[in-house]
């Protein structure tokens, strides 16, 4: 939009969809697909990220190294934010270091609700930062991002359905077991029938837990499913809970999470 | 025991020579070239706390530590404390796109406003390996008596926000404190944030 058009039609700027932010070697926005705006009633949105290629930035556990996103809400009155969703990512070395997060582009899902007599000409404001590196250096990028929670569009709609849909859930019959030795940690799942937890990529979301090198890989024993992961190096004591998120090409992708007694 | 499992485990353990397990243990010798070509040995510090600062001036956590002027006030407060601070560069001397050569290091650690004793160059990564440095930065502090007494992050706040430097825990300088009081350090071994060293 040129400053003359933009001077023209300053209501059409209000409500026009943010532009997209570049910072560093990614480019964020925030996108939703609601065109109106109720007291009460939750909004999808999600922050979209584009990262340039041969780039990567990370998940909420991002391994050996690297920095997880960080978003600072500046909301007017009333409304409130969801916690920030990620979807299943992938696994990288970034030099030797194991690490987790994204490449090219990802949208995190982000429900926000309006209070009671929410205006549909409400400005909502976010601070994003986040980490993009590559086996040669790290840049970080961040970014004020505005939203117009009525601007909506369809297009938008569906990608934040289709990001939602990348982040894990619970399935019923998914159990997890962790048991402990001076060495390593032995994982035991339990699954439904006719569950094949070998197909399955699985990667640690809790911290400092899990070694990050080896992947870990189930294989059947008896009525259960069976892995061996080494301890990380920073693991603080015995482990007292470990989320695993499993994730396969063309299906939901799972979380499963145990707790010790 | 353990020192078989690391032997059989190839590559992926090549980090942890000095495993968070090691902290309390004698400090691994070294010989190093400073960015001046005089060698520099741990013998040489005997009887002093030394400190190693991993460093790449590249990396945005260490940027965040160098442009908010806290490692420079750090080497400062603590080289007047007597302690010999080491700045190490582990980068692999024959990665163009790492690499920064002796008189080039010295010259931007000094526009940097760095305080540290001397500047390592360790361009076959082996005094980096043998302390299992990981990232830039990544603190190490060895006591009097050689023992290595401290291995982890500088502070609390894993990001490369300057405005964060004020605000986190000073684990790091809460450690040196500790050794140079003669007392016990509280986490002494914890995972450090910053860029992977590029060996």
């Amino acid at each position: 939009m040129t400053a003359r058009s933009l001077l023209m039609f300053p209501l059409l700027a209000a409500f026009s969809h943010a532009a997209p932010v570049k910072s560093g070697h990614a480019t964020a926005e925030w996108i939703t697909g609601a065109t109106v705006v109720e007291g009460g009633k939750p909004i999808q949105t999600g922050i979209r990220m584009v990262i340039e290629d041969g780039w990567h930035s990370y998940w909420t556990n991002p391994g050996e190294s690297g920095m997880k996103l960080k978003v600072v809400w500046d909301l007017p009155e009333g409304w409130t934010a969801g916690e920030v969703e990620y979807p299943a990512p992938k696994k990288f070395l970034t030099g030797e270091l194991p690490g987790y997060g994204y490449e090219g582009e990802v949208i995190f899902p982000v429900t926000l609700t309006p209070p009671v007599g929410a205006s549909g000409s409400a400005q909502l404001a976010a601070k994003v930062s986040w980490l993009t590196c590559n086996d040669a250096s790290c840049i970080p990028g961040k970014a004020e991002l505005k939203l117009s929670p009525a601007a909506g569009s369809a297009e938008s709609a569906d990608a934040v359905e289709k990001a939602r849909a990348r982040v894990p859930k619970p399935l019923e019959g998914l159990k997890l077991e962790v048991s402990e030795t001076a060495d390593a940690i032995g994982l035991s799942l339990e699954t439904p029938e006719g569950f094949d937890a070998a197909g399955w990529e699985v990667f640690p979301a809790t911290e400092m837990a899990l070694d990050h090198h080896k992947a870990i890989e189930f294989r059947k024993e008896g009525q259960k499913w069976a892995a061996k992961s080494g301890k990380n190096a920073y693991a603080d004591g015995p482990l007292k809970e470990l989320v695993l998120v499993l994730a396969k090409k063309g299906k939901t992708p799972l979380e499963v999470a145990w707790k010790a007694k | 025991m353990k020192l078989l499992a690391y032997a059989t485990l190839a590559g992926a353990f090549a980090l942890a020579s000095v495993t968070a397990k090691e902290v309390g243990k004698a400090a691994p010798a070294f010989s190093v070239q400073d960015t001046a070509g005089k060698a520099v040995s741990l013998a040489d510090h005997k009887g002093k706390t030394v400190v190693l600062e991993w460093v790449n001036f590249g990396c945005p956590f260490v940027k965040k530590h160098y442009g908010s002027g806290n490692m420079q006030k750090l080497q400062e407060t603590y080289t007047g404390k007597d302690v010999v601070w080491l700045t190490v560069s582990s980068a692999n001397k024959d990665k163009a796109d790492a690499f920064v050569e002796g008189s080039k290091l010295a010259e931007t650690a000094k526009d940097q406003g760095s305080k540290a004793t001397a500047i390592l160059i360790d361009g076959d990564g082996k005094l980096g390996k043998s302390y299992g440095a990981e990232v830039t930065p990544h603190m190490m502090i060895i006591d009097k008596e050689g023992k290595l007494a401290y291995r982890g992050e500088i502070d609390s706040l894993h990001t490369t926000d300057q405005s964060d430097v004020a605000k986190a825990d000073k684990t790091f300088a809460n450690a040196l404190d500790n050794v140079l009081a003669g007392k016990p350090v509280e986490n002494a071994s914890n995972k450090p944030y910053g860029c992977g060293v590029k060996y």
